[in-house]
């Protein structure tokens, strides 16, 4: 019979599920890893790679890599967060004739569900590799912030990817779900916080227990559209590249170029 | 009524002719007929919800069971694995004990020369690589190839007289485990054709 599977298609990372037993279950990838790197490139060859494989040749490719593209999903090209946006990446963002913002690599206009889709491809695939038989159905979750284009491009990229998606579940719900916040009894309010690679957000959210059922309810949203994980990383190299230049007189960022070609020749 | 007379199909030519006067008087009846009344030949209607209701019975037995056994199967299976991982570094450990012994015993030579550690390092070296290709653990060292994403990580862009998108200079070799990449080898890259 048919599993159904659940999907975090994060900015930074995504991650697959199946319940097994009434337990979820993380799947692993084909390299082995519970997480997927939401990247996805298109290379010379004309090859697209997903994931790990994508992330590792982003220096070489960087106009032809696209990463956080959960932040143009759904949105107009005049937004402020995708004016925001073409500021801070290597790839570029472009107006769609239906005025929503689409990227364009070698010289392929293309709208981001179908970016998505690649990487939910790449997650069914692990879902249908771990289960052994094929997969159709999906819940995906979304920011509970999204507004009903975002929800609909989310549902678009399943659909191209050959999933129906039974659900669009809000993210805190989700996490909020999965720490049990529905097995306990009466009504509570609960503030998930969800730090992730590329974003930062707080909801509230009220749980009210009706009849037996209980229902979620997102009161409030807010965060930081530019702040993750990566964030953290950037600043820890930045302060150990700065104490080592002080304690050596080496900067790190110069000679790590400098030093490459003249090794080479060294061994040659 | 017709689909109820088919599971009887043991006795077909029997329940050919009289089904019908059969019908008509069952609806009347309204205790459940058992053993003593039983038999004849001719299932009634209380006789077929009888052994429906035990095949339903038993379905429902067998099921509880199979349910058991599959919550029984992933209790195994979890100690299984939890096993696996305690035990599963055991085998590549004992092959490790040589190297340790090597180091310990290079390191506890008094008066030893730059010649001797050299050439001791250089006995390890090759114990260890023994134990790696015991293991399939193999190098991922590709200077002057092209270029493999799955395999290499791109840590900068280069100018090189190399063609394009070629492992310039590899700084880090990678490895793999079979037929997984543990860690990927970190390289620099010449820069792609310009486009």
């Amino acid at each position: 019979m048919a599993k159904i599977i659940g999907i975090d298609l994060g900015t930074t990372n995504s991650c697959v599920s199946v319940m097994e037993s009434s337990k979820p279950k993380v799947i692993e990838n084909s390299e082995g890893t519970r997480t997927t790197p939401s990247i996805v490139a298109y290379t010379e060859d004309g090859e697209i790679l997903v994931g790990a494989s994508a992330k590792r040749q982003a220096v070489t490719n960087p106009k032809n890599t696209l990463f956080a593209v959960k932040r143009l999903i759904g949105r107009r090209f005049n937004e402020e967060m995708v004016q925001k946006d073409i500021k801070m990446v290597p790839y570029k963002i472009i107006k769609a004739d239906n005025n929503d913002a689409w990227v364009e690599v070698r010289d392929q206009k293309i709208a981001p569900p179908e970016i998505s889709a690649q990487v939910l491809i790449k997650m069914k695939k692990t879902a249908e590799d771990y289960l052994g038989e094929p997969v159709t159905d999906a819940v995906i979750t979304v920011p509970a912030y999204f507004n009903d284009s975002q929800r609909q491009a989310t549902k678009d990229a399943g659909r191209i990817a050959g999933l129906e998606v039974k659900r669009i579940i809000n993210e805190p719900t989700a996490a909020a779900l999965a720490f049990g916040m529905d097995k306990k009894e009466g009504n509570r309010t609960v503030a998930v916080y969800d730090l992730g690679g590329g974003t930062f957000d707080i909801s509230i959210i009220d749980i009210a227990e009706v009849e037996g059922e209980h229902q979620f309810e997102v009161l409030a949203t807010n965060g930081d559209t530019f702040l993750g994980g990566e964030d953290f990383d950037l600043r820890v190299i930045e302060y150990l590249v700065a104490e080592f230049k002080k304690e050596s007189g080496i900067d790190l960022k110069k000679d790590m170029l400098a030093l490459a070609p003249e090794r080479l020749s060294r061994e040659s | 009524m017709q689909n109820i007379q088919d599971p009887q199909s043991d006795q077909p030519e029997l329940t050919a002719d009289k089904t019908n006067t059969e019908k008509t008087s069952t609806e009347d009846t309204t205790t459940l007929s058992t053993a003593e009344s039983a038999v004849e030949t001719m299932p009634s209607l209380e006789q077929l919800l009888k052994k429906a209701e035990l095949d339903a019975a038993e379905h429902h037995d067998a099921w509880l069971r199979a349910k058991a056994d599959s919550e029984n199967i992933r209790k195994r299976a979890q100690i299984d694995i939890a096993n696996a991982h305690k035990y599963a570094t055991e085998n590549f450990s004992t092959e490790l004990l040589t190297v340790m012994d090597s180091l310990e015993a290079a390191l506890a030579v008094e008066n030893a020369t730059v010649e001797n550690f050299k050439s001791g390092m250089e006995l390890t070296l090759k114990q260890l690589s023994t134990a790696f290709d015991k293991f399939n653990i193999k190098v991922i060292n590709p200077n002057e190839e092209k270029f493999d994403p799955h395999q290499h990580e791109a840590m900068c862009t280069v100018d090189s007289e190399l063609a394009p998108n070629t492992v310039v200079h590899v700084m880090q070799k990678g490895y793999i485990l079979n037929d997984r990449v543990i860690r990927p080898a970190l390289v620099t890259v010449s820069k792609a054709k310009e486009t």
